[in-house]
């Protein structure tokens, strides 16, 4: 069993010249004094065996390389001794942990004693308290209608408390009571809390968490339990093919989403359409529901398209249906969606008569993020202020926003009156029950019918409300109008838009050279995007793991100047650089020096913590919005026929092959650049001949963040500026970078222009789940081009050597 | 925590080891038992138990994880792909139909084989990417989790695409917390034995070195995978048994890079490639943000950030490593501090 520990210390210890911290530092070390002079391997052996090294910097060694050092669990030596404070220290730790456990345990159970059981009764006379549960997103993606549901809530109950005098039951009133938990916008953390409510709080009712996902999971442990869900902002049809008993959604249901936008266009004339959505429970519910409308509204689906969920460009769907010609584009996802459709139907010159956006249009953030570009789209909505309805409750639409704003100081949105809706029909139900026992709330539920603020509540078997139709609305002037149904619209529909125009019929000729110039384009974007990992990996042997988040800030740079002062993200490209470059600098010095010669996984984990704090930074200080930078380099050149060059992706490309050759210069030709490389090959050799390794590598990485910057910057216009488009970027540059040979310009150039063409392809040539499959290529490129030359395409500044033994 | 049982056997000194040893398995007993009485309290819901029983599954996890990325040195960057395969092979297999009514399987079949797919196609992943070395298989491995959750995205015929599968409800919370409790119970104390046979050393043996192992007859290839279809087979185990308790999947809740993440994390911060290390790491870890980061809203995930830049630099053996009985990485991290042993190129430049 020891013989491999043995061949381990014979071989621990540090490569020349390395700044392993003393490896006398044991706690038995004799004197523990600085070691300054170079040492050699016996030196560490000795050292070693006089002292076992303890608590070096070195986290596992990952991989076995000649630099690895001893591990400091398995290269044990056997014990000096075992002190009472071993165990002693054993022992506290120990009770320490369970003793936090069962305090948990302790406060879970405090936790559920209510904090404010009494606060809605007071300053009236309530018979009791009916108390509700809700999860609600107050963290996460879903934190902005997590709060907006929320506020719809406590409106609620703030009506039904003063302004309604509590719920009547026999003849008493009893005040309305909702505990709140955070779901983090979790499904797991959703089911887990409803759990917690419905044990620990003993809520009678639920309310429902905010979207489809959330709400799926939720709705099953509620069903379980035998308590009443009633809900308005999970609207996903499959939810409602489960049978379940206890769930019921006042607004309309997804596959309905589309059917009043889909019957006015259908009366203007339109007759052929594209459908693209997001594969994922909800939007695909719409999309279904769309093609069932426009098959039923006799108009002809030319094709549809689906792609993953955090997809960063949508321009090789637009692409696709551009070349079809349909009269009107559906495209259902979520609002970030929404901006790259717009972006990218912009960018690439896709104009129809009609776009229809399943999420976005209805929400005035979006008219703010894209001007006038997003004029004329239109979009489904559940509900607005202007529409015309009106019941006992809350007055009419138009009141209820009124007094919604005096409580939050804003106007309501759909999300919140939807919450409204829902916990008002709870209401309704329990006062026609006159208990509230679950049976009888639910056939008061089944046979409630009521005119609302929100429109007319009536459930079916499913629990669905199919008598509120889907409002539309459509983006006109910078204004949302309603446009439909007729007796909410307050506008007529602006059918086909200014601007649109239609493509002849495209040869397959002029398909494939649309498909090279896409994938050119492309190949230069990944191009700029790689170039700055590929060096630095090259160069240092750092795998820069956080390198989508330098691309991202530089995004975000660009973006802001652009926000605040109408900067051209070209323009700013050498700001951007300096600054990137500082950041760059500063980075190396504080953080990638103390990782640069320790194992992969040490750097690699590093960087990514830098990657997670850096995502979540820009998150706090920007939001999770999708953000776009504007250009005057935008549109399309016409070239022929039908075959058309995206103007910013020109340029784009046009800077990157600027800079490969700068760099590649650099590298060949200055002083410095020759010093570079001489440090990238031998780092020992470079120090003896007196070039100055750690200025070399300052300069490296500075200039490479600063390059990733740019690149960051000039995608603005292009890619989805937002905290987690870094990710997707990284492996892609890692993609490319491993299969083409680490720290090759030349490399960089050519698997970014091999990976850009095969993305284009994909895209063009699979229909509907191209784009998924783009998704995965870098990584199957990387697999195979490792299996085929496992040294590389290109000769690089370090050999690739990925294959073990 | 429940065998904070880092011993490993050592020639040499052995009746110190094996006093420490009886004191390490008598705390994870009481531990264990304490764990087991648990439900009994006053006080402990449901929901409690449902929060344990997640820690319970990201234990096993890190535990799995631990055995290839700890002990051999392949660090998996894309585990989690086993656990959604675990997940989606159970609901699958529960939420058959045939025209209508729900023919789907029992629960235990459907996990037993949801795991034993997972173990299956570990192997044959591995025994492909296993000839990749460093960052080089870690990537592979991220892209087969990428690759594998777009295949069930697009395969929508077999898991329900996008939208996803619904499984038949059924909750017993102390079912599954005693049954996951055993299995984690059990699965640590496999780990300790193998840590303790040849196979074990065998296996740090390809982390030191693999050419050095394979000179020495050592079948390294055969182990690496054998040991990463384990890995894959266990962790699918829980992927089934918390598809079952969540009764719902989607592509992009089974397959999480989060579960990745948090695998390697608690690992390293337990210490990495030691017995105790990921459940001690793990158990903190899920801790720690249940009580505190919850409620540092948006800041959380920033806090991890740099937590995991100070154990890797300066926690290197991890919490394991803090009550090690010869001397601790906290006296190491004190030396660094005061200066002595900067690398000589910095010596005089950090504080």
């Amino acid at each position: 069993m020891s013989v491999p520990v043995r061949i381990i210390d014979s071989k621990a210890g540090s490569k020349p010249g390395d700044s392993h911290p003393n490896p006398g530092a044991g706690w038995d070390s004799p004197d523990g004094g600085p070691v300054v002079s170079p040492r050699t391997r016996l030196d560490h052996l000795t050292t070693l065996v006089a002292a076992p090294e303890e608590g070096g910097p070195y986290v596992c060694a990952g991989y076995r390389s000649d630099y690895d050092r001893p591990h400091p669990v398995f290269d044990r030596r056997p014990p000096p001794r075992l002190g009472k404070w071993v165990r002693i220290r054993l022992v506290v730790a120990l009770v320490t942990v369970t003793g936090l456990i069962l305090g948990l345990a302790a406060c879970g159970a405090d936790e559920g004693a209510p904090a404010t059981p009494d606060k809605a009764a007071t300053g009236a006379s309530f018979a009791g308290t009916i108390r509700i549960g809700a999860a609600l997103s107050e963290t996460g993606k879903f934190a902005v209608e997590g709060r907006d549901s929320r506020q719809g809530y406590d409106t609620w109950v703030r009506w039904a408390n003063e302004e309604y005098g509590g719920i009547e039951i026999d003849g008493r009133r009893y005040a309305a009571e909702i505990v709140y938990y955070d779901d983090e916008s979790d499904a797991d953390t959703a089911a887990n809390l409803v759990q917690k409510l419905i044990d620990d709080d003993g809520v009678e009712f639920l309310l429902g968490p905010y979207s489809s996902g959330l709400t799926t999971g939720a709705s099953a442990i509620a069903e379980a339990n035998n308590v009443i869900m009633v809900e308005g902002n999970g609207t996903s049809d499959t939810m409602f093919e489960r049978g379940f008993r206890n769930l019921f959604l006042v607004a309309t249901i997804a596959s309905d989403y589309t059917k009043s936008a889909i019957e006015i266009l259908a009366a203007q004339g339109a007759r052929t359409a594209v459908i693209a959505y997001e594969d994922t429970s909800f939007p695909t519910a719409v999309a279904d529901g769309a093609r069932r409308h426009l098959e039923a509204a006799g108009i002809e689906v030319l094709s549809t398209e689906t792609y993953p969920r955090d997809i960063q460009d949508a321009s090789a769907i637009m692409t696709k249906f551009r070349d079809l010609d349909p009269d009107v584009f559906v495209g259902g996802g979520h609002y970030n969606d929404a901006v790259l459709f717009v972006n990218a139907a912009k960018e690439l010159g896709f104009a129809p008569d009609g776009m229809l956006i399943t999420v976005g249009p209805s929400n005035p953030k979006l008219i703010d993020e894209l001007g006038e570009d997003v004029d004329g789209v239109l979009g489904p909505t559940q509900w607005e202020p202007v529409m015309a309805y009106e019941g006992p409750y809350f007055g009419s639409a138009s009141d209820y926003a009124a007094y919604y704003e005096s409580l939050w100081g804003e106007p309501p949105v759909y999300q919140a009156a939807s919450a409204t809706a829902a916990a008002l029909a709870l209401h309704l139900a329990i006062e026609t029950a006159g208990t509230t026992d679950t049976d009888a709330v639910r056939e008061a539920l089944y046979g409630l019918e009521a005119d609302t603020f929100y429109g007319p509540i009536s459930f079916d078997e499913r629990g669905v409300n199919t008598s509120k139709p889907m409002g539309t609305v459509q983006v006109q002037d910078g204004q949302i109008r309603v446009v439909a149904p007729d007796a909410a619209a307050v506008a007529g529909l602006v059918y086909p838009l200014a601007g649109a125009s239609g493509s002849g019929k495209v040869s397959a000729a002029e398909r494939v050279a649309q498909m090279l110039i896409n994938g050119i384009a492309l190949g230069g974007m990944y191009t700029l995007l790689v170039l700055g990992f590929s060096i630095i990996w090259g160069v240092m042997g750092v795998i820069n793991f956080a390198h989508g988040e330098f691309v991202m800030i530089g995004a975000y740079m660009a973006w802001l100047a652009n926000d605040l002062w109408g900067v051209d993200p070209f323009v700013t490209v050498p700001l951007v650089f300096l600054v990137m470059m500082l950041l760059g600098f500063g980075m190396q010095r504080l953080l990638v020096n103390r990782v640069i010669d320790r194992p992969h996984l040490v750097s690699l984990l590093v960087m990514f913590a830098v990657a997670i704090i850096l995502q979540n930074v820009m998150k706090v200080v920007f939001s999770a919005d999708f953000r776009r930078a504007d250009t005057v380099l935008d549109g399309v050149w016409r070239v022929a026929g039908e075959v058309t060059v995206p103007v910013t992706r020109f340029w784009i490309l046009v800077v990157a092959l600027a800079v490969a050759s700068g760099l590649s210069l650099f590298l060949s030709r200055s002083r410095l650049g020759k010093s570079i490389r001489a440090a990238a090959q031998n780092r020992e050799a470079a120090r003896i001949v007196g070039i100055d390794v750690a200025k070399a590598y300052a300069v490296t990485f500075a200039i490479c963040i600063g390059i990733t910057g740019v690149a960051g910057a000039l995608v603005s216009p292009v890619l989805a500026v937002q905290p987690f488009q870094g990710p997707p970027l990284t492996l892609k540059a890692f993609a490319i970078t491993a299969m083409a040979g680490l720290g090759s310009v030349r490399g960089a150039l050519g698997g970014a222009m091999v990976l850009g063409l095969v993305e284009a392809g994909l895209a063009v040539y699979i229909p509907q789940i191209g784009t998924n499959l783009a998704v995965v290529a870098s990584f199957v490129l990387l697999v195979v081009a490792l299996v085929v030359r496992p040294q590389g395409l290109f000769k690089g500044l370090r050999p690739v050597d990925a294959t073990a033994t | 925590m429940k065998s904070a049982a880092s011993g490993e056997p050592r020639s040499g000194a052995r009746l110190a080891d094996s006093r420490r040893r009886r004191v390490l398995v008598r705390v994870s007993v009481g531990l264990l038992a304490m764990l087991a009485l648990l439900p009994a309290l006053p006080g402990v819901s449901n929901s409690t138990l449902f929060t344990l029983t997640l820690m319970l599954t990201s234990v096993a996890v890190a535990v799995n994880w631990n055995l290839t990325g700890g002990f051999t040195g392949y660090v998996d960057f894309g585990h989690a792909v086993w656990f959604g395969i675990g997940a989606y092979t159970t609901a699958i297999l529960m939420s058959l139909q045939t025209n209508g009514p729900q023919v789907g399987w029992a629960a235990p079949p459907a996990i037993i084989l949801g795991a034993v797919v997972a173990g299956v196609l570990a192997a044959a992943i591995g025994r492909a990417t296993m000839r990749l070395k460093g960052p080089y298989f870690s990537i592979a491995l991220l892209g087969t989790f990428v690759a594998v959750r777009e295949i069930v995205r697009v395969s929508g015929g077999l898991t329900g695409g996008g939208v996803g599968l619904t499984l038949p409800p059924y909750l017993n919370r102390p079912l599954f917390y005693y049954l996951e409790l055993a299995l984690v119970a059990g699965l640590v104390a496999f780990t300790w034995w193998l840590r303790s046979t040849r196979f074990g050393a065998a296996l740090v043996a390809i982390r030191e070195d693999e050419v050095g192992a394979e000179m020495r007859g050592i079948n390294t290839t055969r182990l690496k995978v054998t040991v990463f279809s384990f890995a894959g087979f266990s962790t699918g185990l829980f992927g089934g048994l918390w598809a079952y308790q969540n009764t719902f999947v989607d592509p992009d809740i089974a397959f999480v890079e989060v579960r990745t993440v948090d695998a390697v994390m608690g690992a390293m911060l337990g210490g990495l490639g030691t017995v105790a290390g990921p459940v001690v790491g793990t158990v903190v870890l899920f801790w720690l943000r249940e009580l505190l980061w919850a409620h540092l809203l948006d800041y959380h995930l920033i806090a991890q950030g740099l937590l995991l830049i100070v154990i890797v630099l300066f926690l290197p053996r991890g919490l394991v490593g803090i009550v090690d009985p010869r001397g601790t990485s906290v006296t190491a991290l004190w030396r660094r501090w005061t200066g002595r042993g900067a690398r000589p190129d910095e010596q005089g430049k950090e504080p």
